[in-house]
Order: C-alpha cells, then sequence, then structure tokens
C-alpha cells in the first residue's frame, strides 16, 4: 500500500521532531480525587507531568512488589505522595526528602490490587504541586486483598 | 532483629550523590491470611524509615499499608565529609531496626 501524496520518510522525520507535549490534563475522580482532598490538594491545581517522572514497569506480574521510582526536578521538594488509587487503601507512601539528598530520586516496592494508573503527586517548596501517572497492567494482584 | 541489607557504592566521592539501597526483611507469617486485617488490608510490619546523616535528616518516609511487606528502598545521598549514615526503620508494633553505615567520602 503506497500512498500517492506523503512519502514514508518526510512522515517518519516529521513524528520524530514531534516535541514532547506536556503532561496531558489527567482526569482525577474517585478514590484519587478522595485522597487528594484528604491531602489537603486540590486536584485542579496538580500540575501534571512537569518537572517529575514516575517510573513503574508496563507490566506487573506480581502485585506484591511492583518497583517504582520517583525522580524530580531541581525545583525544592516538600513531600511526596505515592498514591494507588485502586487499593483499598489509596495512600501508599509520604516521602520527604531532607537537606543532604542531593538528587530526588526514591524507589520504593509497593503493592497493587489490579490494574490501575500508579501516581505520584509532589508538593514543592514554592507551593506548586507537581503530578505523575504510569499506568501499570497486573497480572497478579498484590496479596489478593490489597 | 530483622534481616536488613544494605548497600552503598565501595567509592564515594564528596559533593557527588550516591545511592544506597536497602531492602528491609519482614518476618515470615503464620499462614497466608496472617498480613491482612479484618477488612482485608495488609498489615504492615515496617510504617516508616528515616535516613539521617551525622544527625542531618537526609530522607524520611511514611510507610502505608500498600508498601510491599518487605520493604526495598533506594535513595540518594550526599556527604561532603566522612560521617555515619544512620537508618531507621520504625515497627508497627513499636520499636525501630537501626542500621549505621559508614560513608568515608574521597
Amino acid at each position: 500500500m503506497s500512498g500517492p501524496s506523503l512519502p514514508r520518510r518526510t512522515v517518519l522525520a516529521g513524528l520524530a521532531a514531534t516535541p514532547f507535549l506536556p503532561g496531558p490534563a489527567v482526569a482525577v475522580e474517585g478514590p484519587l480525587a478522595a485522597a487528594l482532598r484528604d491531602l489537603g490538594i486540590a486536584a485542579e491545581a496538580v500540575r501534571w507531568g512537569e518537572g517529575i517522572t514516575l517510573t513503574a514497569p508496563l507490566i506487573a506480574e506480581d502485585g506484591a512488589a511492583v518497583p517504582v521510582a520517583i525522580r524530580l526536578g531541581a525545583a525544592a521538594v516538600r513531600v511526596v505522595h505515592l498514591l494507588a488509587p485502586a487499593n483499598r487503601r489509596v495512600l501508599v507512601a509520604s516521602i520527604t526528602p531532607g537537606e543532604a539528598a542531593g538528587r530526588f530520586e526514591f524507589g520504593l516496592r509497593i503493592r497493587l490490587a489490579k490494574t490501575q494508573g500508579v501516581t505520584a503527586v509532589a508538593e514543592q517548596a514554592d507551593g506548586r504541586v507537581v503530578g505523575a501517572v504510569a499506568e501499570v497492567q497486573v497480572t497478579v494482584g498484590g496479596g489478593c486483598k490489597t | 532483629m530483622a534481616e536488613i541489607k544494605t548497600r552503598i557504592p565501595d567509592a564515594v566521592r564528596a559533593g557527588e550523590p550516591f545511592e544506597v539501597k536497602t531492602l528491609a526483611l519482614a518476618p515470615p507469617l503464620a499462614d497466608a491470611d496472617a498480613g491482612f486485617d479484618a477488612a482485608g488490608v495488609p498489615i504492615p510490619h515496617y510504617v516508616g524509615f528515616e535516613a539521617r546523616l551525622d544527625g542531618r535528616l537526609v530522607w524520611r518516609a511514611d510507610l502505608g499499608p500498600g508498601v510491599s511487606r518487605n520493604v526495598a528502598l533506594n535513595f540518594f545521598v550526599t556527604a561532603e565529609r566522612p560521617g555515619t549514615l544512620v537508618l531507621r526503620w520504625s515497627l508497627r508494633e513499636g520499636g525501630a531496626e537501626e542500621r549505621n553505615l559508614p560513608v568515608l567520602p574521597r
């Protein structure tokens, strides 16, 4: 199948040049919205994907120990909350960096009850809130009861 | 005393962040249901973590039931001068596990 107008090379070059768009607005609803409210964070104020990276496997075979890592940029961070909206207890961990950390990179293993979007929300010292979501497919739920 | 594994790089440079890897194993459970409360929420063994370098706070984490039972944490620390990295895991039934790691930057 050869299209009449667009040469393949042009299309590929165009795809490669597509700039990374800022993280799409995440529809915050249900348990995640409730958990953010409990933390005193307004869901509309969260800037998704700005200076925060959440690394998680696409597919987790064992939901009882899924390795995730949170990386943040240069801005000073007060606290980072890690949330698993489909778990019975949504708030997984709250992490506070001290002065001698040097680089904000924190990895841990978490339980995931089922396939869901793991969410990290960071409160910065300047009052801004940034967030990131990583979708994880869970084959076997974490401990079956999480 | 629980089994806790810690690792830092052999060579640490002053002023450069280095990665600390830790794995705190929880004691074995009597049976498969022992790790969950009546509502089905996991009962964590470790509920908090704190890392201090010569008394200065480096990291603190509140660990909820969503953290894996064996707590694996890795994070970065920056040391300017020789010191002791004190890692402390607090337990749900009170008390804490503590490990001291000497840090000798060059």
